[in-house]
């Protein structure tokens, strides 16, 4: 009985061999340095021009239209405006979070989140300003002198205005101080947008050329190596964030209670859709891909340990697909918390093994193989 | 003789031979030189290489290290208000990280969102406890920022001057020189106060240094300068808010705080206005922006808890570069320049018997903890219990080389003056003229080294 067993084994191993010679002519063949060197130049360059500076410029583009919204329903308060203006205020999160799945660079060192997300609104003081007679132009929204100091910016108290509290608003109902400041508030985004995508055009702040000069020149990476880590390590730094904060606070308060008090956009029911774009974001760095297909860190894994990057992928999609079956179904996280555990327990778990293999098996990938 | 008489007896001979080495602790090169923070140190080269959290703690132990980091990020509000009330009502800022990016350093600019600098106050003279004398309606900390309706203790207004200095070689450096001004103070200012500027340092590593023993640190003080090498160093003593007793002062820019507790209470109240149990009263009390709610202390002692508990457990980055030739010639130069003289590479921990990573640990912070005059240059000319208007505590300079890519643009220094680490050595005086001078004089390359060194902490 034995020969044939070893046959079998011999014939599988032969026909394995066979199958994984069988891949396409551009991918570089294992253990062909040359051109791996090259493929890490490339998944550099493509996370700049494919991955960032794509989402950035869209950030960009969706602020823009959530202004132009928020401006025609200051001069017309429909339900059909607040109804677009609440929808772009949406499109605009979905790509602030997809770009929230890479905080590397000026978004970080320039701390953009406190002008833009800072959470919880300060109600009682939002509050005082609206029912005051302060200046609620866009010049005393952004003036950061003392007098003025108001940290009531970005996406959350806006939308406090377009939903109302607990997301009972009308178009009617909202005043003229809080058109007033519904309108700072959009123009104030759209210019923190601007900014930040400025900040990595060459003609601007240039970030992105500490990336593509990386292990040649770069201030910030000195070898590609050091460069793609960062990238990589960005990508456990999403999943923490969302696994062992943003989602595992609210569905565990320390003492295995739920508390739905502490999720982030309580008025739109935003949260699933925050935590999936998030990770969402993620994947687009690891497989080099938003609008246009590129080379990701998916490739240069690829090109040694095939069932690596298989397990990667599928622990994203699994991920995804876990916080997706929330949205498609229409249960917000704060009713979640309470009545779907199992679900949500389950969307934790595959965060935390994709976390965990990112950690463990991807980084230490980046620290063998990149060698330059 | 029987088999098991001779095994024995072999195994006596050699019980006896292991019994005659001296004991004794292993050579430098039996450590790995990455470690920082011994088994507290964490392999992360990120922005976020200084919030990773120590290995070995329980699930417990854990969960209450990650509420203390979402705590870190968290921004609090003004009261009344269901989640996260007692902000203000005047404050330096919203959150810790607000000042301390990525459990970094922060911009040494004062009352914005983002700013990390904040201005100490005081009148020549001693409070009954030997620390700086409140300015009344004022404090000993400026508060410029408020909530809506409050008015902020005053404006800081931050200058600089240019001043070029040239090396030998020709190379220049242009060195800038803060100025501070106040404005738009609530109420008059007296005529003759005191002002130090104190930009955030990072935060990683004190759990650590507080279990530094005391002896440890009082063996490196030579105040008299016995020794004959120009460098004294004294330990401050200060007033312990949770014992009531005064002891030895290890954190802050001037070693004017005992324990990380009295650290992160201070800042919650001093920095954020959220009086606490150990600083139960407003920050503003007896001031008119008091908001007089009978809501204090404001912040939950878990709170205060997780957060002390969050920065003792932080993990210290590793080294990187260690076998690069030039950075162990660094590493030479720094020793034969003395900037370990104050800058002291190694030292071990004590025992906390719930923190068995913190313990007993060979740490390479790269300070004494111990006051120096630093000259007229840095002199703030406030004085803070024992530490004179010119004297500074060492700055621990572990991570200093993670700076930049964790912050962004680096800032060194007590005021965040220096844009480089060239600078910031350029800026030493007093008892480290010399260490300075014999930098100035070293050729190119040589400096290069030093710095490559200091990049690979």
């Amino acid at each position: 009985m034995k020969k044939p067993c070893l046959l079998t084994i011999t014939g599988c191993t032969i026909l394995l061999s066979i199958f994984s010679s069988c891949s396409k002519s551009d991918d570089p063949k294992p253990g062909d340095n040359t051109d791996f060197a090259k493929l890490e130049t490339q998944v550099l360059e493509d996370f700049v021009n494919k991955v960032a500076l794509p989402q950035y410029a869209m950030f960009k583009d969706r602020s823009t239209t959530l202004n132009n919204a928020v401006k025609t329903l200051i001069a017309s308060p429909t339900e059909a405006n607040l109804a677009a203006a609440r929808q772009a205020w949406k499109d605009t999160r979905t790509t602030w979070e997809q770009c929230e799945g890479f905080l590397l660079g000026p978004v970080e060192d320039d701390n953009y989140d406190p002008y833009m997300d800072t959470w919880p609104v300060d109600y009682q003081q939002m509050d005082e300003l609206l029912a005051s007679n302060q200046p609620l132009d866009l010049e005393s929204i952004e003036s950061d002198s003392s007098e003025t100091t108001l940290s009531l910016r970005g996406f959350h108290p806006l939308e406090y205005v377009l939903w109302g509290k607990g997301g009972t608003g009308t178009a009617a109902g909202i005043t003229a101080r809080q058109k007033e400041y519904a309108g700072s508030l959009a123009q104030d985004i759209l210019n923190n947008t601007t900014k930040l995508y400025n900040s990595w055009l060459s003609d601007g702040g240039n970030y992105a050329a500490n990336i593509l000069t990386a292990g040649a020149g770069s201030q910030v990476f000195k070898t590609k190596e050091d460069a793609l880590e960062s990238i990589a390590s960005v990508l456990i730094d999403i999943c923490s964030e969302v696994g062992d904060s943003k989602m595992a606070e609210p569905f565990s308060n320390g003492q295995g209670q739920p508390d739905s008090t502490i999720t982030e956009s309580p008025f739109s029911h935003n949260s699933f859709i925050d935590f999936h774009n998030n990770i969402v974001g993620a994947r687009n760095v690891y497989l080099g891909k938003y609008t246009e297909q590129g080379k990701g860190i998916s490739d240069l894994v690829k090109a040694k340990n095939l069932s690596l990057d298989k397990d990667i992928q599928n622990q994203f999609n699994t991920a995804i697909n876990a916080l997706n079956s929330f949205i498609e179904s229409n249960i917000t996280f704060e009713t979640a918390v309470y009545k779907n555990r199992t679900q949500v327990q389950n969307a934790l778990d595959a965060l935390h093994n994709l976390q965990t293999t990112l950690h463990e098996k991807l980084i230490p990938f980046v620290q063998q193989y990149v060698k330059d | 003789m029987k088999k098991i008489n001779i095994v024995s007896g072999i195994l006596l001979v050699i019980f006896l031979g292991v019994l005659c080495r001296k004991p004794q602790a292993f050579d430098d090169e039996s450590f790995d030189p990455r470690l920082s923070g011994g088994a507290a140190t964490a392999f992360n080269i990120t922005s976020q290489a200084f919030g990773e959290c120590i290995e070995g703690l329980s699930p417990w132990d854990q969960l209450i290290h990650d509420k203390g980091d979402g705590l870190f990020e968290q921004t609090f509000v003004s009261a009344p208000a269901p989640l996260y009330p007692g902000l203000g009502p005047i404050f330096n800022n919203v959150s810790c990280v607000s000042c301390h990016h990525n459990d970094g350093i922060g911009i040494p600019t004062a009352g914005k969102p983002n700013s990390s600098l904040l201005v100490r106050i005081s009148l020549p003279g001693e409070d009954e406890h030997g620390g700086p004398l409140p300015v009344p309606g004022f404090g000993t900390q400026l508060q410029d920022q408020a909530v809506f309706g409050a008015q902020p203790e005053a404006r800081v207004n931050i200058t600089y001057t240019e001043e070029p200095f040239r090396f030998p070689d020709g190379e220049t450096v242009s060195l800038r020189k803060p100025h501070y001004q106040l404005s738009n103070a609530y109420r008059p200012l007296p005529g003759h106060y005191l002002l130090s500027p104190r930009l955030a340092p990072y935060v990683f590593g004190i759990g650590l240094l507080e279990l530094i023993p005391s002896s440890t640190v009082l063996s490196f003080a030579d105040p008299e300068d016995k020794n004959g090498d120009g460098i004294r160093g004294h330990p401050n003593y200060v007033y312990d808010p949770v014992s009531g007793q005064t002891v030895l002062g290890r954190f802050g820019l001037k070693a004017n705080t005992p324990t990380v507790a009295a650290q992160v209470a201070s800042a919650f109240q001093q920095d954020m206005g959220l009086s606490n149990k150990l600083f139960s009263s407003e920050s503003a009390l007896g001031q008119s922006q008091d908001d007089k709610r009978p809501d204090d202390p404001e912040l939950p002692d878990s709170i205060l808890n997780a957060m002390v508990f969050y920065i003792q457990t932080l993990a210290v980055p590793a080294r990187r570069n260690v076998t690069d030739p030039v950075v162990k010639k660094g590493e030479a130069l720094f020793e034969q320049l003395q900037c370990s003289s104050c800058h002291i590479p190694t030292l071990y921990t004590g025992v906390n018997v719930n923190l068995p990573t913190l313990s007993h640990q060979r740490i390479h912070p790269y300070t004494d903890l111990l006051l120096h005059d630093m000259g007229p240059g840095l002199a703030d000319g406030r004085p803070d219990y024992q530490a004179t208007g010119s004297e500074w505590r060492t700055s621990p300079l572990w991570g200093i080389g993670m700076v930049a890519r964790v912050n962004g643009t680096p800032y060194y220094l007590h005021d965040g003056r220096a844009r480089t680490l060239t600078e910031a050595i350029l800026w030493h005086g007093g008892e480290a003229e010399q260490s300075r001078e014999n930098f100035v004089q070293l050729r190119k390359s040589d400096r290069d080294a030093l710095l490559s060194f200091l990049n690979s902490l």
